[in-house]
């Protein structure tokens, strides 16, 4: 018997008596987007105002339609629906050059009604982006022929929650509980398309492809507080608890597996300062516990995580006739995955945005344009730029 | 709580539908193009290639020739040929002529025959004769002849003629061929056709004609061979032209193919086809054969070389692969025969001569056996043959299972099935 294992490139691997049972797995290294590492980029679950206010979202004196603090729909005066959409473009660097990709996601749908001195609030938010979809060309060489071939590998789905939320006012406190569904789908895929044999185009193999499923389940319980510590100072802060994520693989295509990620247990806090009546300074930052995430990997390492962000706020400008808060920040959150023997990759921006309200004050139109970078080629191995609008559609908010 | 006004509410339900399209795009991806292969993310499984040799890697192989699938009677083509290398003669017989015709209206009975010759079309791209020019002549057998069984040793199983290559009689007629321009040539009969085709008439073709060169260096392909003549009814003195194709025909040839043997043969005449049944290793090396996708398999047979002459061949002949419905080393020779695997395959013959490889696809009936449960389809059946079977004497012989350098292998390029992890 003779194996031949299927050199690619110029690298005729015949490798007799050895098995090539080779999985092309994934090399951490450049031109790789930072979705594909570990279990993909955590997705903060605010609306676009929180996003061109540095990325905070906790801590503000009305509340807002991100899904940080479940305290914050204490502080809604009325029934509030509001939903976040993130496209982005994304450039990805490598040691060859750039390559162009985006994504898209919604990052969150809010919804919550206040009743006396409680409120109940839905809320649907992306957790973990593991979306990818990456082509290649390259030649198998094996005793058959000379088979050149374009291979498409994907990854598409994620984590998401559904966080079902409590809250009571108590004066200038408002106090919440929220408990969440963690749940989610992935898909795995590869495509690869072989060209005729190069000196017999009679010789084909067609092509191969493979597919493979995994669903995701979890739970986890937050615990937020938040307080009007003056009429011009609020601030907020939260804690979260989270079981391990399980993650299931179906049974096509081989043998069902169990996979358990532990999550992070994570604090946040913020503050906002109405300094002026045309001024409001925020700030927030947070902690997360996700080394325990690594789930076993010999390629990718999961560290903890900090973030913080500030911003400011301006107010009482009209454009085109319209009163229009504009909105700065910066920010700056490490990423938990990275990969093994590279430095922690980290993501920071600039952020900007403006609002505009509408339908007689009873909806409000954010919008936010978040421009950075996450890791660096040299440390991490893993760099990519970024350019992420935000747009956010709140119904009732005052 | 201040109510909406109607068109506030179609100005929010405006945008929300907005949103709610853009957002049935999310959570999308743009394919990141022309990364690194060896940087790209993710998984794949590598497309390997294994070979396995019969017996050795694949005990369970079994492989063997059985002939007869075509006869020198069931050939499309005759053949007449003298030569050192080779003899050859076609026998027919006639035994339907006309004792009525029908003229206008009228059916009348036959008064007598005349003018008869046979008409040959000839293959002339496949004939050859000497530049001086060839004959051909017609004789009567002195004895009959059973289609399926003669030989040229035997006018039937079991009796031979008395000379070898047919027990001649009255020489009938003689046809001169200088050149192969003309595909249609006349073979007139000099004796008296009236008197041969009454006798031919009346013992329903019995014993028949042969048609035989005796110059050497001819080797003429007879497509076809039709006796022709003019028939006078009763009480009419118009001719009508009656043409009767033979209703026996074959030819008899010297010398007889060698008996295969243990080689795989295929083609040639009687017709030889190679069948093999196998069991493929569920596993090799820890890759899961079974559930695994199968690019390309392909049956490798070695050629032991070219056969000595007349069997021996120039031309490029095509071998055709062919699943089977089941095991031929119980059901034999008649096993049913399924579908062709692929295209026929062109045999090359400066490759076989040297002892090449040829390649048979045979993905179709691999990728089956990977599909299948291990107790459904434990075996692989399949045979080989030249394709059209009996289109010529030339066969060619590949190594068997007991053939250590020749013996069959398969290559079968596969990717192993899908189950990825997650990072």
């Amino acid at each position: 018997m003779r194996w031949f294992s299927g050199g690619t490139r110029g690298r005729t691997a015949i490798a007799a008596g050895a098995v090539g049972l080779a999985l092309w797995a994934a090399p951490a290294a450049a031109q790789t987007p930072t979705s594909a590492l570990g279990l993909g980029v955590p997705v903060s679950p605010i609306d676009a105002r929180a996003a061109a206010l540095g990325g905070t979202g906790i801590g503000f004196e009305t509340g807002s339609v991100s899904a940080r603090n479940p305290a914050d729909i204490g502080l809604y005066g009325q029934p509030v629906l509001g939903i976040t959409y993130a496209p982005e473009g994304v450039t990805v660097k490598g040691d060859d050059g750039e390559a162009d990709t985006g994504r898209s996601r919604v990052a969150v749908l809010r919804g919550a009604i206040p009743f006396d001195e409680w409120a109940a609030g839905v809320a649907f938010a992306s957790e973990l982006d593991q979306d990818w979809q990456v082509s290649f060309a390259d030649t198998l060489f094996i005793e058959e022929g000379t088979f050149p071939f374009t291979e498409q590998r994907s990854q598409d789905g994620g984590v998401s929650s559904v966080n079902f939320t409590l809250a009571r006012r108590l004066g200038p406190l408002s106090l919440g509980a929220e408990y969440a569904v963690i749940t989610g789908r992935l898909q795995q895929t590869y495509r690869r398309d072989f060209e005729p044999d190069v000196d017999d185009p009679e010789r084909v193999l067609g092509s191969t492809s493979g597919i493979t499923d995994w669903e995701y389940g979890g739970r986890r319980v937050r615990f937020g507080a938040a307080a009007r510590l003056t009429n011009r100072i609020h601030v907020g802060a939260d804690m979260s608890l989270q079981s391990a994520l399980t993650a299931e693989r179906d049974t096509i295509g081989g043998e069902g597996l169990t996979r358990k990620f532990d999550m992070p247990t994570a604090f946040e806090f913020g503050a906002s300062a109405r300094v002026s009546d045309r001024l409001l300074l925020t700030g927030a930052g947070g902690w997360a516990g996700w080394s325990g995430a690594e789930g076993g990997s010999d390629d990718f390492v999961a560290s903890n995580v900090v973030w913080a962000g500030v911003g400011a706020e301006l107010t009482g400008i009209r454009l085109l006739g319209v009163s229009m808060p504009l909105r700065f920040g910066v920010r700056r959150t490490d990423l938990p995955f990275h990969p093994r023997g590279r430095d922690q990759l980290s993501e920071s921006a600039v952020t900007m945005g403006l609002g505009v309200r509408v339908a007689e004050e009873q909806a409000r139109v954010d919008v936010a344009l978040e421009i950075g970078s996450r890791g660096d080629l040299a440390g991490s191995g893993v760099e990519e730029g970024f350019q992420r609008l935000s747009i956010t559609l709140a119904l009732f908010q005052n | 709580m201040r109510p909406l006004r109607g068109g506030n509410w179609r100005s929010i339900v405006w945008l929300f539908a907005g949103l709610a399209v853009i957002a049935v795009s999310a959570c999308t991806e743009d394919t990141l193009t022309g990364v690194d292969p060896d940087a790209a993310p993710g998984e794949a499984r590598e497309t390997i290639e294994i070979e396995l040799s019969s017996p050795s890697d694949v005990p369970a192989w079994r492989d063997t020739t059985f002939t007869d699938y075509a006869l020198p009677s069931t050939s499309s083509s005759r053949l007449v040929a003298l030569s050192t290398d080779l003899r050859a003669r076609v026998l027919a017989r006639f035994a339907t002529l006309p004792d009525s015709v029908l003229v206008g209206e009228d059916r009348l009975a036959v008064e007598s025959y005349s003018a008869g010759r046979i008409r040959l079309v000839l293959d002339t791209t496949a004939s050859m004769v000497p530049e001086a020019g060839s004959s051909v002549e017609a004789y009567s057998l002195a004895r009959g002849f059973v289609t399926r069984e003669a030989t040229w040793s035997e006018a039937a199983a079991g009796e031979p003629w008395t000379t070898p290559g047919g027990d001649l009689g009255e020489l009938l007629g003689t046809l001169q061929i200088d050149s192969l321009a003309a595909d249609t040539v006349f073979l007139p009969l000099t004796v008296d056709t009236d008197s041969l085709l009454q006798a031919w008439l009346s013992d329903d073709g019995e014993p028949g004609l042969a048609l035989v060169s005796d110059t050497d260096g001819t080797s003429l392909t007879v497509r076809q061979a039709v006796l022709a003549f003019d028939v006078k009814p009763v009480g009419r003195d118009t001719l009508v032209e009656t043409l009767r194709a033979a209703t026996a025909t074959t030819f008899l040839f010297d010398p007889p193919a060698p008996s295969p043997g243990l080689g795989l043969r295929i083609g040639g005449l009687p017709a030889a086809r190679a069948y093999v049944s196998f069991e493929l290793p569920e596993s090799v090396g820890g890759v899961e054969l079974r559930g695994a996708r199968i690019n390309r398999a392909t049956l490798l047979l070695t050629s032991t070389g070219a056969p000595a002459a007349p069997f021996a061949t120039a031309d490029t002949l095509l071998a055709s692969t062919f699943s089977l419905l089941a095991n031929p080393f119980e059901f034999g020779p008649k096993s049913p025969v399924g579908v062709n695997t692929a295209n026929a395959i062109e045999i090359l013959p400066e490759a076989m001569e040297g002892g090449g490889e040829l390649e048979l696809p045979i993905t179709s009936l691999v990728r089956e056996w990977a599909a299948a449960d291990p107790g459904s389809m434990p075996e692989i059946n399949l045979g080989v043959r030249v394709l059209p079977e009996g289109g010529a004497l030339a066969y060619w012989e590949f190594g068997h299972a007991g053939d250590p350098a020749r013996a069959p292998r398969v290559r079968i390029v596969l990717t192993p099935s899908t189950a990825f992890d997650l990072p």
